[in-house]
């Protein structure tokens, strides 16, 4: 056993120290009870005009970072973990290849293995359409793959609790492979074939050397590491955003236009649609509403729309397809987050 | 020479441009070093995950950062 193995494995087992002394702490669980209490220091907050605005962003960041470091942490492993071990080129095939519903099945669940990034699903969207993989499979993976991994699922247990974790699984799987389907049967045999695309798989393996499982792990926590650097920015923007809606943002105007009911669902799954939302920026975004009186609904509607689609992502995938074609599935897309919404709401009415 | 990074921007593709002249400036070779972000180009090249490095229309390696040792070895058996 060389030095870098004993390195990583002495990582690993610090990472699951860490994880069992937090449990011990009753993070997981302490979720709703400190929200509950973050509620009424806000009150307070806000009926003294006195406090400055900075001391709500300073809150609402500390706040943020007490219930998320774990989450993130855990969240930047498992990235790096997949970026490393994950099988993406069989998951790309699997795609591919097969008939009726196995290739949307293995789209909407194998979104997670192969990025997180947003601006990368563009080309992988292309190449599998491009590939012969059939327009259905390639939009449902473009739709649920952001929603879908394993990053976004923790960091959601973590700022929001479980029921939202495991609903948006539910409902990012689901929407995704209906609209996939739907847009499918739409546009068959309207669209042009496309005509096909050679692809190199077969690289120079000159300097692929073997390599051994502590190497890996050294490979796997550079990858976490680069995920850090190129997310923790943007999440941070995202609390700051929050902190700002909080303290600008008087909550009878959320509760009007974002609160509970028909039309706020409808409405914040629309600005879901267009609105560029980074990956893992809309969780922190949608706490610090929920917390000024958004409506559970809404906010669900918003999680399933808002990094699965964006105006800067439809416009990309129009280089690739007709404009026809996500115009079609953003509406799809939008109908789907209204009801999930309302799904939602109807079992879960309060936060 | 002509070298292509494709990517639309993210931090991996800045990446992976900064380590291609990092070499070529370490070799001293000078090299038409093409940043190609038009996502219809991206995918014509046969790119599913970005970056890819292109190197005299030679695909190398694409969804990684390769190492400069990597970049060194492909540069120079180009020339």
């Amino acid at each position: 056993m060389d030095k870098k193995t004993v390195l990583a494995v002495g990582i690993l087992l610090l990472i699951f120290g860490i994880i069992i002394v937090y449990e011990w702490g009753g993070a997981w669980t302490g979720v709703k009870t400190t929200m509950a209490e973050n509620k009424t220091i806000t009150a307070q907050l806000l009926q003294d005009n006195k406090i400055p605005v900075h001391e709500f962003i300073v809150f609402t960041i500390i706040d943020y970072i007490k219930h998320s470091w774990l989450c993130l942490l855990l969240a930047f492993i498992a990235a790096g973990a997949l970026q490393e071990f994950a099988p993406r080129d069989k998951v790309i095939k699997l795609m591919g290849s097969g008939r009726g519903f196995a290739p949307y099945a293995v789209a909407g669940c194998g979104g997670p293995l192969l990025s997180m990034c947003s601006c990368s699903i563009i080309p992988l969207f292309g190449g599998l359409y491009k590939r012969g993989a059939g327009l259905g499979p390639a939009v449902t993976f473009l739709l649920a793959a952001p929603a879908f991994n394993p990053a976004a699922i923790l960091l959601t247990l973590g700022l929001l609790g479980w029921k939202f974790a495991i609903a948006r699984v539910i409902v990012a799987i689901t929407a995704g492979i209906l609209v996939g389907y739907t847009t499918d049967k739409i546009f068959k045999n309207r669209l042009p074939e496309p005509e096909p695309v050679h692809i190199d798989t077969e690289f120079d393996s000159t300097l692929q050397e073997d390599q051994g499982f502590g190497k890996r792990l050294i490979n796997m926590s550079l990858y976490s590491w680069e995920f850090v650097k190129m997310v923790l920015p943007l999440i941070f923007l995202g609390v700051i955003f929050a902190g700002l809606v909080k303290a600008f943002l008087p909550p009878s105007l959320i509760i009007k236009y974002l609160g509970n009911g028909i039309l706020p669902i409808m409405l914040s799954s629309a600005i879901g649609v267009f609105m560029y939302t980074p990956t893992l920026v809309e969780i922190p975004l949608v706490r610090g509403f929920l917390e000024s009186g958004m409506g559970t609904g809404a906010a669900m509607a918003f999680l399933l729309t808002g990094p699965a689609l964006s105006l800067p992502s439809i416009l990309g995938v129009c280089k690739i397809v007709k404009p026809r074609v996500p115009a079609v599935y953003a509406t799809l897309m939008w109908i789907c987050g209204t009801i999930a919404g309302f799904i939602f709401w109807f079992f879960v009415p309060r936060f | 020479m002509k070298i292509e990074v494709f990517g639309k921007g993210c931090h991996r593709c800045i990446e992976l441009e900064k380590t291609v002249k990092a070499v070529l400036s370490e070799l001293n070779i000078t090299a038409d070093v093409e940043k190609v972000t038009d996502i219809s180009k991206i995918v014509d090249a046969g790119i599913m995950q970005t970056p890819g490095l292109r190197i005299n229309g030679k695909m190398r390696s694409t969804g990684r950062i390769p190492k400069a040792e990597e970049i060194k070895i492909w540069i120079a058996g180009e020339r």
